[in-house]
């Protein structure tokens, strides 16, 4: 045989074997995760036969939309007007505010080429088609200047935000992050540009960005000057603070000031575009000459529109926004919360785990020796703030130095609007029979321009001697309802009106009565415009006045009160489920765990401010409490019976979904206990062991694979992409290049104070998720702003978890009204991002119940959200994933949560990379389904795990089972089938695919072979003779 | 010895240093992930002792070999055993790198990339070493 053909047949040989070990490997591979495959990428596996009636509607979720087009614009012009009704008008001097329209205006700083549409992470929405600044405000009607536009654009290299390098932004991409504004003397320098400023100069338009994000918590510099968390990182400023000004903003704030003193600009404005609230005590600052401000977070796909129309009044656009967050004058320095915000290590030698434990260090691990303590107690944002300074003017004991306006820049509800309105005719009714009062007051426009008026009501409760000598602590001032205003003409007025639950007047006792308690005594209600000016209306009340201390002076005539009888008995069950209410979380208090010689946490104090006020504890641990945090999550066996399985019967899930009168099948019905005998043990296993963005498709009780992914400020993903989506039956978006709206902040979003416009972001949302093919939504997030520096502000609404908790649980009604049911996260209190894999969080059960439990219950009590996503991070000792007296005695037996309980994102490191986790006890401890899918290699070995002498978790199992098959019987998943249809198993092409592609690898291989050894021996091609 | 070095061509000697980077490789794998528990219950990566196996078995195949006079073919031996290495190392390794790709906080490390370095260069050896030439005969040829 000749040389050439002979390495010819050798190289196709080696190439085809190479080929097919390559192909039979990815074979392997690939059917061993083919569920993964096959619900991630949308292939069927299943056939429908319609076997019911033809005429029968199964449609059970529509949109009122025909087209995809039509729904994006809807969600465009619902962001823009979330926008519109949530951003807050900060200042507004000498009418700086509205612009005249055709105004020739600046747009300043980098951050106007480049806003902050969304926050980074797994919740970041896309930026394919986001209204810019310029586009906007010229929608709007003004005059931008294009010199200095492109003078930006030109040099958007050089003055991007600088990318930050971290490893913890190997899979949440940095996103530019760091602030590098052009510093004013390089406007100067071209003296084109600068010129423009002037001929430009109706309003120099300056916009401050900020970026957050999942896992991305914000540096800051803590009390002693140390840098923060975040290492390896440029600061800002000298003082590390990112949410202070840059030394080159601060150049271009002190250039448009000399020029607007040259009288070359008329006005200075700035907008702040961040989630995260900005120290602003610089705008009173005279050097940098700010003559109005207005927060409008991030702004989404197309807010900037909402931002354009509320700069020019157009169209009576006028600003009714109030701020979510306090916002402090300096944080480090006034914020109680800093104090214990970040990277916490237990002293004594337990950050040594990896010695101790002998496996690997990594990060997970690492946050295992890591704590937080809410030493603040329930005294967060305004509850702090406006508290002491009731206190001080009362002239309490022990409040200590507190100068109120030293410390505060806006209070919590804060907002200015284009006109003014006067409070009046303040009525409180109280209904002892079904426990609700009714507020109301008539409010006037006494302005000259039509706007809207956010009317927040608050209680101030007696905070009594049994409170102090039990240890109950009572923030003098609550949100405990609110209402927005119809648009009100100047000299009109209209009364607003609200209603809230007695039920929120009560405050946890864990120390005597150990449930809630209604204390005895005069309880204070007021109408106010913000939290200050609501405690200034209490003291008033109480007959003080500016001179006695007070900012300025209050309207007690706003003021009514409700004398209420002590009771420890009243509120000591759960109203709807009816269960005992007790002490659930006493671990979570470090002062219940701690070692016998170890200091405890001393939690800051009405009774004593200055005493109490929080520093960092330094907390130890001891091998027991280190045995309790580390203990492998193993199921204890046991001798109870195993569920039925497999039982003869061919009901499909359609038929779970109503009786025959079309009423719903009670969850708790004999009919769901036979449907559920059907199932068999491996089905049950399939269930429990995948939930990655999706459930388990059972396709034999026709349950198809449902999907169920992010994220909490929009739909993540393409709209072409869900396979179940009406885009996707309409073959309207074939690309997948067609996003959902991206929304405004939820900052902004509950900065609106609005039922009606949660609603609305409700509605859209869910017709979002018809349109992409969500049956679930991870989202939206109850936990609170702790701190401003948390990296996930843009996903949670507020410091207040009854403005979160109530705008949320209009919101979720909307979105689960389309067939979509939430997943509320973070289950509970991951609060910040640092070391949020595992950190042990310390608070209160009091703190923990009436601040970061309370938001995820009302979104339950008036939204019924069906699901949560858990935290990765503990209270006290115990995660959220495994935590039963969260999941099982709290959201099931106090809140009756009727739906799934979900980890967060388990591939990575199966939660937890110490302790090796097993499924079947996070299972036992209360949780459902992982965020992840095991291979069938792992399947199979739970399965085999557990198949005899676990019965008490086989119950759990067939309950999240029950729990999972609940939920989506009453989603959209179930849109087009019909009672009498059943599903047959179908092969997915992509295997198809594959088997052939083995198969012909294989014969190409061989055939090589055999043409190599038939002329390596002269057969063929015959040897020349 | 001198004759077993006798009238060798280049392709010999490459399968020489093939089989040293093939030992090599073997114990670089196994002192990598020997000591891990089976990965289906932990996301490190754990060995294929098939796979740590094939790597050296084909060396004490083809020293055998190369003293009858099937010598000359032991380089399909070679690769067809590497190969079988290669995939049995995938298959092990598909899921670390699954999670390390998607994992939120997940960190790389170094004994990944060299381990993944050492089997790619004995692949891609193995396969030239096919077509070098055994003897210095087949070079006249």
């Amino acid at each position: 045989m000749k040389k050439g053909l002979k390495n010819l047949y050798k190289g196709l040989v080696v190439s085809f074997a190479t080929l097919t070990g390559i192909a039979f490997t990815g074979t392997i591979i690939a059917n061993e995760n083919a569920s993964i495959i096959n619900t991630q990428l949308g292939f069927e596996t299943t056939q429908q036969i319609h076997g019911g009636s033809k005429s029968f509607d199964s449609q059970y979720f529509k949109s009122k939309y025909d087209k995809l087009s039509d729904v994006v614009e809807a969600g465009k012009k619902t962001v823009a007007k979330v926008e519109e009704e949530g951003a807050v008008l900060l200042k507004n001097e000498n009418n700086a505010l509205p612009l005249a329209d055709k105004a020739k205006v600046s747009l300043v700083g980098v951050s106007s080429i480049d806003p902050v549409f969304s926050g980074t992470g797994s919740g970041e929405t896309s930026s394919s088609s986001f209204a810019s600044m310029k586009d906007s405000f010229k929608e709007a009607g003004l005059d931008v200047n294009e010199t200095l536009w492109n003078f930006y654009l030109n040099h958007a290299d050089q003055y991007k935000r600088v990318s930050r390098e971290l490893p913890s932004e190997e899979y949440f991409k940095p996103t530019e992050f760091l602030p590098n504004d052009a510093p004013f003397a390089d406007l100067q320098a071209d003296g084109t540009v600068y010129s423009s400023l002037e001929t430009y100069g109706d309003a120099a338009i300056f916009t401050i960005s900020r970026v957050g994000g999942e896992a991305n918590d914000l540096p800051w510099t803590n009390k002693d000057g140390a840098p923060g968390k975040i290492l390896g990182v440029t600061y800002c400023n000298d003082e590390g603070d990112y949410l202070d000004l840059t030394d080159n903003e601060v150049t271009i704030l002190k250039g448009l000031k000399q020029m607007k003193d040259e009288g070359k600009i008329k006005k200075v404005v700035v907008l702040f575009n961040s989630a995260n609230a900005f120290e602003t005590d610089f705008l009173d600052d005279e050097q940098y000459g700010v003559d109005a401000a207005m927060w409008i977070g991030t702004t989404g796909t197309s807010g900037l529109l909402g931002v354009g129309r509320l700069l020019t009044n157009k169209d009576g656009a006028n600003p009714s926004g109030r701020l979510s967050d306090t916002y402090f004058t300096d944080n480090i320095t006034y914020n109680p919360v800093l104090a214990n915000f970040g990277d916490y290590t237990f002293t004594n030698g337990y950050p040594t785990l990896a010695a101790k434990l002998g496996q690997q260090a990594g990060r997970y691990m690492g946050n295992y020796a890591k704590y937080l303590v809410y030493a603040e107690g329930v005294y967060l944002g305004y509850r702090y703030t406006e508290t002491r300074y009731y206190d001080s003017v009362m002239g309490v004991a022990n409040v200590g130095d507190y100068d109120y306006e030293s410390v505060v820049d806006y209070p919590f509800g804060y907002g200015l609007s284009y006109t003014t309105f006067s409070y009046s005719d303040f009525s409180l009714t109280y209904d002892a029979q079904s426990d609700v009062f009714t507020a109301s007051v008539k409010v006037t426009n006494t302005g000259s321009k039509a706007g809207k008026e956010v009317v927040q009501f608050y209680a101030n409760r007696p905070y009594t001697d049994y409170d102090k000598e039990n240890g109950i602590e009572k923030s003098a001032v609550d949100l405990v309802a609110y209402g927005k205003s119809n648009v009100i003409e100047p000299e009109k007025s209209e009364v607003v009106t609200a209603t809230f639950n007695g039920r929120q007047l009560a405050s946890y006792d864990e120390n005597r009565a150990k449930t809630y308690i209604l204390d005895g005594g005069d309880y204070y209600f007021t109408a106010g415009k913000d939290a200050h000016d609501a405690t200034n209306n209490f003291l008033a009340n109480q007959g003080k006045t500016a001179g006695s201390g007070m900012t300025q002076d209050g309207d007690a005539s706003l003021v009514k009160s409700q004398a209420l009888q002590f009771s420890d008995t009243k509120y000591a069950k759960s109203d709807l489920t009816e269960k005992e209410i007790t002490n659930l979380f006493e671990d979570g208090d470090y002062n219940h765990v701690k070692p016998a010689d170890a200091e405890g946490v001393t939690y800051m104090s009405r009774k004593d401010w200055e005493g109490t006020y929080p520093s960092n504890p330094h907390l130890s641990m001891d091998d027991k409490m280190l045995e309790k945090e580390m203990a492998p999550l193993t199921v204890p066996q046991d001798s109870e019976a195993y569920p039925t399985y497999g039982k003869e019967g061919k009901t499909q899930l359609i038929e779970m979904k109503q009786d025959k009168e079309g009423n719903p099948i009670p969850y708790d019905s004999q009919a769901w206990e036979d449907f559920l005998d059907q199932l068999t043990w491996d089905e049950t296993v399939g269930l429990v062991t995948h939930g990655l963005r999706s459930t388990y498709a059972v396709s034999r009780i026709g349950k198809l694979a449902t999907r169920d992914t992010n994220g909490p400020i929009g739909l993540t993903q393409p709209f072409g992409e869900g396979v179940n989506g009406l885009a996707n039956k309409k073959k309207q978006d074939l690309e997948k290049k067609i996003y959902p709206a991206s929304y405004p902040c939820a900052g902004i979003m509950a900065a609106t104070f609005s039922d009606k416009i949660a609603e609305e972001i409700g509605d859209m949302m869910g017709e979002e998720a018809l349109w992409a093919g969500y049956s679930g939504l991870y989202g939206p997030c109850s936990n609170l702003h702790r701190s401003p520096y948390e990296g996930r502000c843009f996903e949670y609404y507020s410091e207040d978890a009854t403005l979160s908790g109530l705008f949320l649980g209009h919101q979720v009604e909307k979105i689960q009204e389309h067939g979509c049911y939430v997943y509320n996260k973070h289950f509970a209190m991951n609060d910040q991002e640092t070391n949020r894999g595992g950190v042990c969080t310390f608070a209160t059960e009091q703190n923990i119940r009436e601040n970061y439990l309370r938001s995820f219950e009302y979104t339950i009590r008036i939204g019924d959200a069906k699901c949560v996503m858990t935290s990765m991070s503990r209270i006290g000792l115990t995660a959220g994933y495994a935590s039963k007296v969260l999941s099982e005695d709290f959201l099931r037996g106090e809140l009756g949560m009727s739906g799934i309980s979900v980890t967060d994102f388990w591939g990575s490191a199966k939660v937890s990379s110490v302790v090796p986790v097993d499924l079947g006890a996070v299972i036992y401890n209360g949780e459902n389904i992982p965020d992840g899918n095991l291979s069938d290699a792992e399947v199979a070995a739970f399965s085999e795990a557990y198949k005899t002498g676990y019965g008490k978790l086989a119950k759990r199992m067939r309950e999240s089972a029950h729990r999972i098959l609940y939920t989506v019987v009453h989603s959209n998943a179930m849109n087009g089938i019909a009672p009498g249809d059943y599903f047959t198993d179908a092969m997915p092409s992509w295997q198809v695919a594959l088997t052939v592609a083995d198969i012909t690898l294989s014969v190409l291989t061989v055939a090589a072979a055999v043409m190599l050894v038939l002329g390596l021996t002269g057969v063929f091609p015959k040897k020349e003779a | 010895m001198k004759k077993l070095f006798q009238n060798r061509g280049i392709g010999f000697f490459s399968e020489l240093v093939l089989a040293i980077l093939s030992i090599v490789t073997a114990i670089v794998y196994a002192v990598s992930y020997g000591n891990f528990v089976n990965q289906a219950t932990n996301n490190k990566p754990s060995i294929s002792w098939v796979g740590f196996v094939f790597l050296l078995l084909w060396v004490v195949i083809a020293v055998a070999g190369k003293f009858t006079k099937f010598g000359k073919y032991t380089p399909y031996v070679d690769i067809v055993f590497i190969e079988l290495a290669l995939f049995f190392f995938i298959y092990r390794i598909y899921y670390y790198v699954s999670v390390m790709s998607l994992g939120i906080d997940a960190k790389w490390n170094f004994t990944f990339f060299f381990n993944v370095i050492l089997f790619v260069l004995l692949t891609v050896l193995a396969i030239v070493n096919c077509f070098l030439p055994q003897e210095k005969k087949e070079i006249k040829e």
